[in-house]
């Protein structure tokens, strides 16, 4: 599992240096807007004070704030989704320049993302996007590995679908 | 685009730089938090310390206090001692008087010794005694 370490003898301000960004990034990936993931994020930490760093070893640590963050973005989704409001999807416009071109592929491949069911996104996001493993996705979805597998396929064709059929 | 320049497109996505203003906003929220729980629980250990003294106080104020024990029958009795008596000796005197003449009868051919004895305190019992 990537991330830096977690151990007992950390402060919880030296946790929270270290893991803010992982948190941060994976609460935009699921949301897809800034201001959504600093709350996540904050609420994640505050949960993690709750808890106590009294985990096992680091993975065990990033584990559970990987879990946190996905539920509760999951949750949030729900709730926006509950209300009707969904994600803006940008334009197909072609950019004169590469880098251009490649950040608009970005932006429209994370609205693809937020079109997909939050179980699915989540299991891309930390498989493909953060790097994990399926059984450490499995762990932290509370799901076998199979699921995990199977949930990343399905999401990557419909991806496709997606982006093939211009509709992001 | 194809799955492969999905895959590709996220590996980009995995090293890019998170905003350094969000990492500030949500490390002083974080703190901010932490300060204020930290005010919350003396807060709220003290209003649970206040809530159980006042509920001791209020089980002692109420507690029903413990009264010596009394005879509290003696006391009516002795009240009631005129009263009480009137009531059982009649009943004894109605039948005494009843029975007596009888063994009055039986005993009538020899000469018996008849004791009256009359209570100067209650004129209705009598006391006859029989030889």
């Amino acid at each position: 599992m990537t991330g830096v370490p977690c151990a007992v003898s950390d402060s919880f301000d030296q946790v929270v240096h270290q893991r803010e960004a992982q948190v941060l990034r994976t609460a935009y990936r699921m949301l897809g807007n800034w201001a959504d993931a600093e709350d996540v994020a904050q609420e994640v930490f505050l949960r993690l004070h709750r808890h106590g760093l009294g985990f096992a070893n680091e993975a065990a640590c990033g584990a559970w704030l990987y879990r946190v963050t996905v539920n509760l973005c999951i949750d949030r989704s729900r709730r926006t989704r509950a209300t009707g409001e969904l994600p803006e999807l940008p334009s197909n416009e072609a950019s004169a320049e590469a880098s251009a071109i490649r950040e608009q592929q970005k932006r429209r491949l994370m609205a693809a993302l937020e079109a997909l069911p939050p179980r699915e996104r989540a299991a891309v996001i930390l498989r493909e996007i953060e790097g994990l493993s399926s059984p450490e996705v499995a762990a932290i979805l509370g799901c076998t590995d199979g699921t995990v597998r199977s949930q990343v396929s399905s999401a990557l064709t419909r991806l496709r679908g997606l982006l093939k059929r211009g509709e992001v | 685009m194809n799955e492969d320049e999905i895959c590709e497109l996220f590996r980009e996505m995995r090293d890019e730089p998170v905003p350094p203003d969000s990492l500030v906003r949500v490390r002083q929220a974080v703190a901010e938090h932490r300060q204020r729980g930290a005010s919350g629980l003396g807060w709220k250990i003290a209003t649970g310390v206040l809530a159980m003294a006042c509920l001791v106080l209020a089980v002692l104020l109420f507690r029903p206090a413990a009264e010596p024990v009394r005879l509290p029958a003696r006391a009516p009795v002795v009240a009631a001692e005129p009263e009480a008596p009137i009531e059982t000796p009649v009943a004894v005197a109605r039948k005494a008087p009843k029975k007596a003449p009888k063994p009055v009868k039986k005993a009538a051919p020899a000469p018996a010794a008849l004791i009256r004895i009359e209570n100067p305190d209650d004129p209705d019992v009598v006391i006859l005694l029989v030889n």
